[in-house]
């Protein structure tokens, strides 16, 4: 038997016992089931996390009388409106389950989706920003489930929004922008791509909104969910932020105004 | 299609279809110092007021109407919506309820267990659930989209966050599980995913 010292950062801890023969899994599962806490990520002496699973202790190069930090992760859940995502950010894996239609079934992707920072769902699909920055997306091709037309260009994205309708845009660090997923019903989501220097993205439930450097505004999508806000273009300078509602976006500008837009109607 | 909106005095304004809120005129003397407005995604608008008070319009059948609760609206806190209906958590941690009684407007039957309520979430087709301080969870509406728990109501300690689908909840819990409830091919069954929660 293998003897474990598993402590949290406070202090408190247990001495774990299990078979030399053990896997990183196993010795999770039992820290978990001893503490009575879930999502435990397990740190070396040397500060490496054991990731993986399926890695055997020994190889893993833990030892008897080994001492590990256990500390316990965040889960997120997001969901698309028939599956939910479970994962913990920097985690080894994605838990998915629902409508395989709809999000639900993640298994062709799985191998890829390690080290997620942050996942964003539309009402059919979901999209996962790996560390590295590049994206993961699955689910209903319809609703973005299906980036490999823009998987080259989807590199050192910092951020992403989507809409409920389908729609997908990510911002890359160099301030451009890459959208992909439903060309119909939100209107053509991919209009953003030609865009540049973008510092801010919002969405209503079929439209997209961003900001750019030079503070002007750019809106694409439908056209009665803030698509187009070309009624008020001339007023949308120096905009210092966005916020969305599902059908409307509202600007604020720099001297404290706001001008908000729906449709092709600019109201006051 | 409605819209509405505040304005930097605290009225508000509305437009769109009359039908579904689009008209605020039969409320508009008592629409002053608007905090919040939430919408229920048929037709009605709720506006919580500076003083904690409460005020709806839009189409009654669809949660446009709460002056049958009127007066139990003080001191609110948040407002959620399904598709016909609202909930609002007031000061003291308990439920306000209404709209269409099938949709989630009716927390009557469990009002009693709604005290110390934390967060609430709701699915768009017709249920509400509520962590309460002590972990355990709250659940009322449509029994079969996710307003009613009781299948897996033993396990629902220790609740974290709750995230809702279409039809259906998710919950996660400290202890590391998820339990799921709602419509099953919708979300609302998570029994084949435990093994894999483990070891997220």
């Amino acid at each position: 038997m293998l003897r474990i010292n598993v402590s949290f950062p406070s202090g408190s801890g247990e001495t774990l016992l299990l078979p030399e023969h053990s896997k990183v899994g196993d010795l999770k599962l039992l820290a978990q089931k001893t503490f009575v806490k879930g999502f435990l990520k397990l740190i070396t002496a040397e500060g490496d996390a054991l990731i993986n699973p399926e890695d055997y202790l020994q190889a893993a190069g833990i030892q008897e009388e080994e001492c590990l930090t256990a500390v316990a992760q965040q889960a997120n859940v997001s969901a698309t409106v028939a599956a939910f995502a479970v994962f913990c950010c920097g985690g080894n894996q994605m838990v998915t389950w629902g409508s395989p239609d709809q999000g639900g079934d993640c298994s062709a992707v799985q191998d890829q989706l390690k080290n997620v920072v942050q996942v964003q769902a539309t009402d059919g699909a979901f999209a996962a920003i790996l560390a590295d920055g590049s994206v993961i997306a699955w689910g209903n091709p319809n609703y973005g489930g299906d980036c490999s037309a823009v998987q080259d260009q989807l590199r050192n994205v910092q951020q992403i929004q989507s809409t409920r309708s389908g729609g997908f845009a990510a911002i890359l660090a160099d301030g451009s922008v890459v959208a992909w997923g439903h060309q119909g019903w939100c209107g053509d989501c991919s209009a953003g791509k030609r865009l540049g220097n973008v510092q801010q993205i919002q969405a209503t439930n079929m439209a997209f909104a961003a900001i750019l450097a030079d503070g002007s505004v750019i809106a694409w999508g439908n056209i009665d969910h803030g698509g187009d806000c070309s009624a008020v273009q001339d007023q949308l300078r120096n905009v210092q932020q966005i916020q969305a509602t599902n059908m409307a976006f509202a600007a604020i500008l720099a001297d404290g105004s706001v001008i908000a837009w729906v449709g092709t109607r600019p109201w006051w | 299609m409605a819209f509405a909106a505040i304005l930097a005095d605290g009225s508000v304004i509305a437009w769109g279809n009359p039908d579904w809120g689009g008209d605020c005129s039969a409320v508009q003397d008592q629409l002053r110092n608007v905090q919040q407005i939430q919408s229920a995604y048929y037709g009605a608008f709720a506006a919580i007021l500076a003083d904690g008070s409460v005020v709806a319009w839009g189409d009654p059948e669809c949660a446009g109407d709460c002056s049958a609760v009127q007066d139990q609206l003080r001191n609110v806190q948040q407002i959620q919506a399904t598709d016909m209906a609202f909930a609002a958590i007031l000061a003291d941690g308990s439920v306000v309820a209404w709209g269409d009684p099938e949709c989630g407007g009716d927390c009557s039957a469990v009002q009693d267990q709604l005290r110390n309520v934390q967060q609430i979430q709701s699915t768009r087709s017709g249920a509400f659930a509520t962590i309460l301080a002590d972990g355990s969870v709250v659940s009322w509406g449509h029994p079969d989209h996710g307003g009613d728990c009781s299948r897996v109501q033993c396990q629902l300690n220790n609740v974290q966050q709750i995230q809702a689908a279409h039809s259906a909840f998710a919950a996660i819990l400290a202890d590391g599980s998820v339990v799921a409830w709602g419509l099953p091919q919708r979300g609302g069954d998570c029994s084949t995913v435990q093994d894999q929660v483990d070891y997220l």
